[in-house]
């Protein structure tokens, strides 16, 4: 069997074909990282022009608003008070933006975040008493102002989670943005004629005709592919991490990060703590890890099982490429099978999602948790080999 | 007890029944050929007793184990080439050997050794790519003597050999035969070849066995094929004088059967007792005869 397996990797390793797609691979990640890096610096940019804008449109306001209170403070006082109100509350928002201003312009992050949590508490006070409407939903607020006092709180320079390359932002970008379609396809191409292309090219004969059970062989497929796909992004994730770590830097490992504990407790029926939490950065990498694992391990028993059915080469990628895409389309995009998201494996091919409990709220289905994923994942992995043993088990090789 | 017993085995391929009920074996040393027109059943035969397919009936057998349920076992002492050689073009010769070698706890000295035998020392380590056909067949044979089978199975393995090639591979498959007792099955649509090599023949048409005959590889009975000007004159002498071992007459046309020795006395025979002929001709090959008498002129 480690014969059969180590000439896997031999063989793998040797076809051009993989060597394009780790190839392709890399490059997509790589304009990724580039991609966003532009994205991160254009924000970074103009957000001292933004705020300069915002600070110009509240002295402009302010100053039709003076003129009102004079013009009102005789004649209607009532009136003038609550202009003087809003006056007072105006000169504020100045105030914190314009230490804002000074914080990004003297590089002081800390100031520049401080006054974003008096800004954010601020508004929300004033969204509470009804003194501001409209603008960001009061939870995002919130939200944000948690992270940014556990920020201040443990001396975490704040980054925009969104786009920042720093290394262990990218490790949760790179399984948000590129896991789902991108990096999966190229498995898939990876995968997929496992076993067709020997069929097609007839070399299944050479081990065919040794003296080992049809069993050991497609085993040793199934085996290879999972380890060689794991070894491929094992080595992706952390080239580009200590690769970023040196250029960009690693970021802080206990940057807070959006986690929805509910993933574990509701499994077990203990929905006393559900809810969102904020936990490390390093630990939401740490629970992304297996399941990226499992999602791997499942990808290749699907494509080894199309490529054992089909046993032309061809077929086999183009039923798993197209296969997934439209799977992946209908059911993130449509949302036509939400009521069963939770059992189809292409919904917990966001790992991030799942964590954060935003998948939920995309596929209104209270089921998807990270348990239950792991279920469903575990579920793929043992029906598609134990198929794909069987069917090679009783296969013509032509 | 036989090296190969193949009983009663049919498959069917989508709407064809390529197999029916075929029954033939194989003895301890023995070279068996496997005869027949194209689309006759041969590489389903060969696919079929190397369980590369499953038979829809009937059981194989291969040293007393059963192939479906004894794989491992059946196989242990098999080798086959099967239609073209299979190998991992993108890899080295080497690496193809390698395979085999670790599979079946084979010393790096055998391989040398084997790599020597087949004349591919000074290009083992290219890519199997660049390999000529033929260069592809000897490593395909080198694949196969590597786990020293005591049954070999072979398919077309003369394809894309040239003709000392062709020599070659006769006389390693002879001597494989006679000094390590290994029992060969192989089909080719060189008849020649298969003459020369083969102790029995297996005529395969349209999926069944038609007939299996016995040869003396080391006969000198030949054929021969004239016409006489005047039939009347061959009288019963012609059989008594020991010149032919048989003969038949259709028509004008004389097919005999005799000792290549004899060919002189025989002429001499005709000149004595003035039998005019013409058109002589020596008939290549007797399986070349037989085969035409069984297929007729399908190739």
């Amino acid at each position: 069997m480690i014969t059969l397996i180590s000439f896997e990797f031999k063989k793998f390793f040797s076809k051009k074909k993989n060597i394009i797609i780790i190839l392709l691979l890399f490059l997509f990640t790589l304009l990724f990282i580039l991609l966003n890096n532009n994205i991160n610096s254009d924000k970074k940019e103009s957000e001292l022009f933004s705020l300069e804008e915002h600070i110009e449109s509240f002295e402009s306001s302010l100053e039709e608003l003076e003129n009102d209170y004079e013009n009102f403070k005789d004649e209607k006082p009532t009136v003038a008070n609550n202009i003087k109100k809003i006056i007072d509350d105006h000169e504020m928002q100045i105030d914190i933006l314009k230490r804002k201003k000074q914080g990004l312009i003297s590089g002081d992050w800390k100031e520049s975040l401080k006054s974003d949590i008096e800004f954010d508490k601020y508004t929300l006070e004033g969204k509470k008493d009804g003194t501001i409407v409209g603008g960001e939903d009061s939870n995002i607020i919130e939200e944000r102002l948690e992270v940014n006092k556990i920020l201040l709180e443990k001396n975490i320079k704040p980054i925009d989670t969104e786009t920042s390359v720093t290394a262990w932002n990218f490790m949760k970008l790179l399984v948000k943005n590129l896991v789902p379609l991108i990096i999966i396809v190229l498995i898939l191409l990876f995968s997929s004629d496992a076993v067709s292309s020997e069929m097609d090219e007839g070399t299944f004969k050479i081990s065919l005709l040794q003296p080992i059970t049809r069993n050991k062989i497609i085993l040793s497929k199934i085996i290879s592919y999972s380890l060689i796909c794991i070894l491929i992004l094992t080595v992706l994730f952390s080239a580009f991490f200590l690769g970023l770590g040196i250029i960009e830097g690693f970021g802080s490992s206990e940057y807070p990060t959006k986690y929805y504990n509910g993933s574990f407790t509701n499994y077990f029926g203990n929905n006393a703590e559900d809810g969102v939490e904020y936990i490390q950065i390093k630990k939401f990498i740490l629970y992304i890890i297996p399941f990226l694992i499992l999602l791997i391990l499942a990808i290749v028993a699907i494509s080894v099982f199309i490529s054992t059915v089909v046993s032309n080469s061809l077929a086999a990628i183009s039923i798993s490429v197209i296969g997934y895409i439209s799977f992946f389309i209908i059911n993130s995009q449509l949302g036509m099978v939400s009521k069963i998201a939770h059992l189809v494996p292409t919904t917990y091919s966001n790992i991030p999602l799942l964590l954060n409990g935003e998948a939920i709220v995309i596929y209104s289905n209270n089921n998807i948790t990270y348990i239950n994923g792991i279920i469903v994942l575990l579920a793929i992995i043992l029906i598609f080999n134990t198929s794909s043993i069987f069917m090679f088990r009783k296969k013509d090789i032509l | 007890m036989n090296v190969l017993e193949v009983k009663d085995i049919s498959k069917t391929l989508g709407r064809n029944k390529i197999l029916k009920d075929i029954s033939f074996s194989i003895g301890k040393g023995e070279i068996v050929g496997f005869v027949g027109p194209n689309g006759a059943g041969k590489t389903t035969t060969i696919r079929t007793i190397t369980n590369l397919i499953f038979p829809d009936s009937g059981t194989i057998s291969i040293f007393g184990y059963d192939l479906i349920k004894e794989r491992e076992n059946a196989l242990k002492n098999v080798s086959a080439i099967v239609e073209n050689p299979s190998l991992y073009t993108y890899l080295s010769g080497k690496d193809n050997l390698e395979l085999v070698r670790k599979l079946n706890g084979i010393s790096k000295e055998k391989m040398n050794e084997i790599i020597e035998f087949v004349d591919l020392t000074s290009r083992i380590n290219d890519k199997v790519r660049k390999y000529s056909l033929g260069m592809k067949q000897r490593l395909a044979l080198a694949m196969c003597l590597l786990t020293e089978p005591k049954l070999l199975i072979l398919d077309e393995p003369t394809n894309g050999l040239d003709p000392t090639g062709t020599i070659e591979l006769r006389n390693i498959l002879i001597k494989l035969s006679e000094e390590k007792s290994i029992s060969i099955f192989i089909s080719s649509h060189i008849l020649s070849e298969i003459e020369k090599i083969c102790n029995k023949i297996i005529y395969i048409k349209e999926g069944q066995i038609v007939i299996t005959k016995s040869y003396d590889k080391n006969s000198k009975l030949k054929m021969i094929k004239l016409v006489i000007e005047d039939s009347v004159k061959l009288d019963s002498n012609f059989k008594n004088a020991g010149l032919v071992e048989d003969y038949t007459i259709i028509d004008n046309e004389l097919i005999i059967s005799l000792d290549i020795d004899n060919l002189s006395k025989l002429l001499n025979y005709f000149a004595k007792n003035n039998i005019e002929y013409s058109n002589f001709e020596i008939l290549n090959s007797k399986v070349e005869k037989e085969y035409a008498e069984i297929f007729g002129g399908e190739k």
